[in-house]
């Protein structure tokens, strides 16, 4: 038996308001629902639903042919329809409003894939040519770094054998995934800016990048220039009718490769190698403190703006030396990344009269995106509560992120969650790991529980 | 307030022959003057036309709940009307109405008129009432019905 609350109202105020009541009140006894229903008519509000019967309530239903102020029913599903659908069938309208108000951890993880979606069709400018570029090399990546982890379960040099099963996973993972990620990434760049020819030079200039050693840094510039490159000159370079069809297949890919290349070469290779050079030296001999601090920042980075772009420079810097061997800044984006679902969804268990039953049944499905690391899973807790949820997951992904750093965790894929954890040395300090990651959601769900209002004490005193 | 306290069995026409809405409303508050209800049943019938020219009165399930304030209108009352065949009254679900009811009220009436409508308009919805309304064999079993369907829902 569910309990409902609802609200009629018409144009006229009359027959229609009263109409609809009936029929939702014949509807529900059918059904073996409690309903209340307050009737917005010409005469006045009837039946005046109180702060109790909406916080008591499973579901809103707003029968009304006018606009209703659906302010004090904030929090609860609503489900609107009219009048006449209310006259006709009100057992039905019940039914379907019941049917859609249900929380269900399904119809949460959909509506975060549906909120991914918005945010990578609105994301624009260069950050969208950036993401497009790391949106592909994340599987390539994934499949070399397992490959590479796979390897090491035969023992850490056992890959020195030629001709062992662990060489062949090592060459598959190191020798072709890796050694593709930073062309692919400047290839999708390119690909992103300037669409089919931007790919070959992109691709040209990213395995450049690649063999001067200037890295994923390199990797990004050399799209960056391929696209706007292939961009400008398909732009600019008019042929004669019948020479056009040379253009895609001759003269695009040959000019816009050789000014990348000899850009590369010549101007930009070397001082970005000399950076990916120190950067990587520092990150790989980083005192125990800096590498606290570094996990610290980006664990913040991860979990401020939750899978949006600070969140997605935190994660491609990660991603981009994973291509230079350096794996543990990766661990500590990932763990504060599974942190800030995890945490809520720990809070909604442990301090569940600070939550309504469709956030409860919402926290069940913000455990299973956080053990997916998928961070956009605090959305919704986030966004009905800003300034109290927002600097509680902050907090906890800056523990995980600086925990991890400092045990030295490290990770050899750029995805997974915890499916990636079994898998033989795909992490390093997988024990840490896993500490870490407990105690940044542990931070989370503390804190939000902490500064969360009792959802009951309204109720308490109503009463 | 009771709906069937609105009611007398002389304004309860069952088997009227009318062909349009305009003949039912006149039928009706011809019955409503002759009880001292309506005052001056032109006037009157005029004020029923400007309020179902804002929007129709046929609520559905055969059913149209004419109505009007009027200077015309001595005290508030009901008339009901069945007919013979279903007239078109531009009812919201398309269904032709064979059941009228017809309510007076004086202008400064607003309560029992708003109360008589909601409530009339809360009894039609349930079918078993519509159907006793339709078996009807006299005037008595209408006023029947409609008493024992306010208890039920009050």
């Amino acid at each position: 038996m569910a309990k409902i609350v609802a609200v009629t109202a018409c144009p006229t105020g009359i027959a229609h308001t009263y109409m609809a009541a009936e029929s939702l009140k014949v509807g529900a006894q059918k059904l073996g629902h409690e309903i209340k229903i307050e009737t917005m008519g010409s005469a006045g509000v009837e039946n005046r639903l109180t702060d109790d019967d909406i916080s008591q309530a499973d579901v809103v239903i707003i029968a009304a042919d006018t606009n209703v102020d659906t302010d004090r029913f904030a929090g609860k599903p609503i489900y609107m329809t009219s009048t006449g659908l209310a006259i006709k069938d009100g057992a039905a309208v019940i039914n379907e409003a019941l049917s859609k108000a249900k929380v269900t951890v399904a119809k949460e993880v959909a509506k975060i894939e549906e909120i991914k979606a918005q945010r990578s069709a609105q994301r624009s400018g260069v950050y969208k040519h950036l993401m497009t570029g790391v949106s592909y090399i994340i599987p390539v990546v994934v499949a070399g770094g397992l490959c590479i982890a796979l390897s090491f379960a035969f023992g850490i040099h056992a890959a020195e054998q030629e001709g062992s099963l662990a060489a062949a996973l090592m060459r598959i993972g190191g020798g072709a995934a890796f050694a593709l990620m930073v062309p692919v990434l400047a290839g999708y760049i390119a690909y992103s800016i300037a669409d089919r020819p931007g790919l070959t030079p992109g691709l040209i200039g990213g395995m450049l990048a690649s063999q001067i050693g200037a890295g994923f840094l390199g990797g990004i510039i050399a799209g960056f220039i391929a696209g706007y490159v292939a961009l400008g000159l398909k732009k600019s370079i008019k042929l004669p009718k019948s020479l056009e069809g040379l253009m895609p297949v001759l003269v695009l890919p040959l000019i816009s490769s050789l000014i990348t290349g000899l850009l590369m070469i010549y101007v930009i290779g070397t001082p970005v190698k000399g950076i990916m050079d120190w950067l990587t030296f520092r990150l790989n001999t980083m005192s125990t403190t800096n590498a606290a601090i570094l996990g610290l920042a980006l664990g913040a980075m991860m979990a401020v703006d939750m899978g949006g772009p600070v969140n997605k420079v935190a994660y491609a810097f990660a991603v981009g030396l994973l291509g230079s061997n350096t794996f543990e800044p990766m661990a500590a984006v990932m763990a504060a990344g599974m942190t800030p679902p995890l945490g809520i969804a720990l809070s909604t268990f442990i301090a569940k009269n600070k939550y309504t039953k469709e956030e409860r049944e919402a926290g069940k499905a913000a455990l299973v995106l956080g053990m997916s690391f998928i961070t956009e899973g605090a959305i919704p807790f986030a966004a009905a509560d800003p300034l109290r949820v927002i600097p509680s997951i902050i907090a906890g992904s800056a523990v995980a992120g600086a925990l991890s750093m400092s045990f030295h965790c490290a990770l050899r894929a750029p995805h997974g969650g915890i499916f990636v954890l079994p898998i033989p040395n795909a992490v390093e300090n997988l024990g840490f790991y896993i500490i870490a990651i407990l105690a940044g959601s542990i931070v989370t769900a503390l804190l939000v529980s902490l500064l969360k209002p009792n959802k009951n004490v309204n109720v308490v005193n109503a009463k | 307030m009771n709906i069937k306290d609105l009611l007398s069995e002389k304004r309860i026409l069952l088997g009227l022959n009318a062909g349009t809405k305009e003949e039912v409303w006149k039928a009706l508050a011809e019955r409503m003057h002759e009880e001292g209800i309506v005052e001056d049943v032109q006037a009157y019938l005029d004020d029923v036309a400007s309020r179902e020219k804002q929007g129709t009165t046929g609520v559905g399930f055969g059913v149209a709940i004419p109505h009007a304030k009027s200077d015309a209108v001595r005290q508030a009352g009901l008339a009901m009307a069945r007919t013979t065949k279903g007239i078109d009254v531009g009812s919201l679900d398309g269904t032709l109405a064979d059941v009228f009811f017809l309510i007076a009220a004086p202008k400064d009436a607003d309560k029992i008129y708003l109360q008589t409508l909601s409530k009339l308009a809360r009894l039609l919805m349930y079918e078993e009432f519509r159907e006793s309304l339709r078996k009807a064999k006299d005037s008595r079993e209408v006023i029947d019905t409609i008493e024992k369907m306010e208890e039920k829902i009050s």
